[in-house]
């Protein structure tokens, strides 16, 4: 064959290709993207400041991790049409389906109030009240669902993930020294050399809270919703690994900015940082932080609504679909704004004290559901009646197992820590 | 929509749940039932945390 009829075939194969990818793209890539929510953009922000570059080398590991668990909800809503929810009450009878749905709830509306609490630190910045961002969050959201398509939806979505990835940009104006993050980030490392209490807090708060509950019920429901078939898996596999490396990856670059601009101070918060940057010379990249911020927690505030609102759908017989409207589909809608409305004015009523238990409690509630997901989810993906021929091979098992008890084992310890700081070594 | 509400207040809904939902279809070995249970015990120690943090804030003092 022809050189030039050989590129015109390899063109028309990418082409295609690139496509395929195209068509699936959205729930893999949106729910990695989120999991770098106003809570995670904190605790990176805070470990740069804390720590430099040298927990750089922790992030990578977030890739697998993430990966793993993500991979096995959409292979499992791919075959059986199912979101997460509704396939643990078929699997495993309604004690663990309430048990699962009304923990996921807690959750998901805990982690809703930071999610506004991040949005309202970072337009505070800007001088905008904390009235007027929860209402223009809840007109944002609302807007968003209310075409009753899901495609519309999505790419709205996917834009925001776009804007995301500002913290690249911003990292880069910082002039960070590349060869000093390979240096000091690249291989494995302990700061100081030895674990302490705070290095070992750093470390669980960074790989035992990667994945959350809401993620695996999110992406379920998203393949249902998107209707990916199973011979769509395995772009749909690409997707998914293409979302947990740029989450990985703009997780890294937020540890380089803060590293690079505040090492070595602590950070309470992305919204201080931010402020730090504008005050010490750096207003373009502490506005940069602020815009990243504000958008991390809208992405949280879209997947996380949607993850309660599909599950209690599924549960409850009604119909749960963004291709639907208001009048055809309204508890669906009507729990997805409940579920705004409550969290953004729990933000305008609440008092300090109320906002700190609330901080303390979501990750302790999101992570103690975290173990009863993983489980289910291999149970479900090894049951041929359930899973099909897409059930989990050996190796997928083994791997699977590994990442469940790593997961499990730093998420129960940084509950623990949490919870009760005094308990940690100094 | 009304009578949605009506059969949600008057429990019916949850009970035809329940029903429908009453035993589980995934058939488990006996190592699987041991790791159940084990998350059974890992959940009510975790609740009992929780509820035993949540005293301490309402007093005002903490371990």
């Amino acid at each position: 064959m022809k050189l030039s009829a050989r590129v015109f075939y390899m063109f028309r194969r990418l082409i295609r290709m690139s496509r395929m990818f195209l068509l699936v793209l959205g729930p893999g890539i949106l729910v990695m993207v989120a999991d770098n929510d106003a809570g995670g953009i904190t605790t990176y922000a805070a470990t740069g400041a804390q720590y430099r570059y040298s927990f750089t080398w922790i992030l990578l590991l977030i890739i697998p991790i993430t990966y793993f668990v993500q991979e096995m909800t959409m292979r499992l809503g791919v075959v059986t049409k199912r979101g997460f929810a509704e396939a643990i009450f078929e699997g495993f009878g309604a004690g663990w389906g309430w048990f699962t749905l009304v923990t996921l709830m807690m959750s998901c509306w805990l982690t809703l109030v930071t999610e506004f609490i991040g949005i309202s630190a970072a337009l505070s910045i800007f001088h905008i009240p904390a009235w007027a961002s929860v209402a223009a969050v809840i007109v944002i959201m609302t807007a968003m669902v209310i075409s009753g398509r899901y495609w519309t939806w999505e790419k709205i979505a996917l834009l925001f993930c776009l804007l995301n990835l500002i913290y690249v940009p911003a990292a880069i104006m910082a002039h960070p020294s590349v060869s000093d993050i390979l240096r000091s980030g690249a291989i494995p490392n302990i700061p100081g050399g030895k674990f302490t209490g705070g290095v070992l807090l750093f470390i669980m708060a960074n790989i035992g809270t990667t994945v959350c509950p809401w993620m695996i019920f999110f992406q379920q429901s998203a393949v249902v919703d998107k209707g990916i078939l199973q011979r769509d898996i395995k772009w749909s596999r690409i997707e998914t690994f293409a979302g947990a490396v740029l989450t990985s990856t703009v997780a890294i670059f937020i540890i380089v900015l803060t590293g690079k601009l505040m090492y070595p101070h602590a950070v309470s918060g992305a919204d201080t940082a931010a402020r730090w940057m504008i005050a010490n010379d750096n207003p373009v990249i502490g506005t940069c932080l602020a815009i990243g911020l504000m958008t991390a927690g809208l992405l949280g505030t879209i997947c996380i609504s949607l993850a309660s609102s599909w599950s209690f759908g599924e549960v409850f017989g009604w119909a749960h679909s963004l291709n639907k409207n208001v009048r055809e589909a309204p508890w669906f809608y009507l729990v997805y704004f409940l579920m705004l409305a409550t969290a953004g004015g729990m933000v305008l009523i609440a008092k300090a004290g109320m906002m700190v238990i609330i901080v303390l409690f979501v990750q302790v509630v999101a992570t103690t559901l975290m173990p009863v997901c993983i489980i289910f989810l291999i149970y479900l993906l090894n049951d041929k009646k359930t899973a099909g021929a897409w059930v989990n091979r050996p190796v997928e098992n083994w791997v699977n197992g590994i990442n469940a008890i790593v997961l499990i084992g730093l998420s129960t310890a940084y509950n623990f820590l949490v919870l009760f700081p005094n308990i940690m070594p100094k | 929509m009304w009578n949605d509400v009506m059969t949600f207040l008057k429990l019916e809904k949850i009970q035809e749940i329940n029903a429908r939902y009453r035993k589980g279809s995934v058939e488990l070995r006996r190592p699987a039932r041991v790791i159940l249970f084990m998350l059974r015990i890992y959940l009510v120690i975790m609740v009992a945390l929780l509820i035993i943090k949540f005293a301490q804030i309402l007093m005002g003092r903490a371990i």
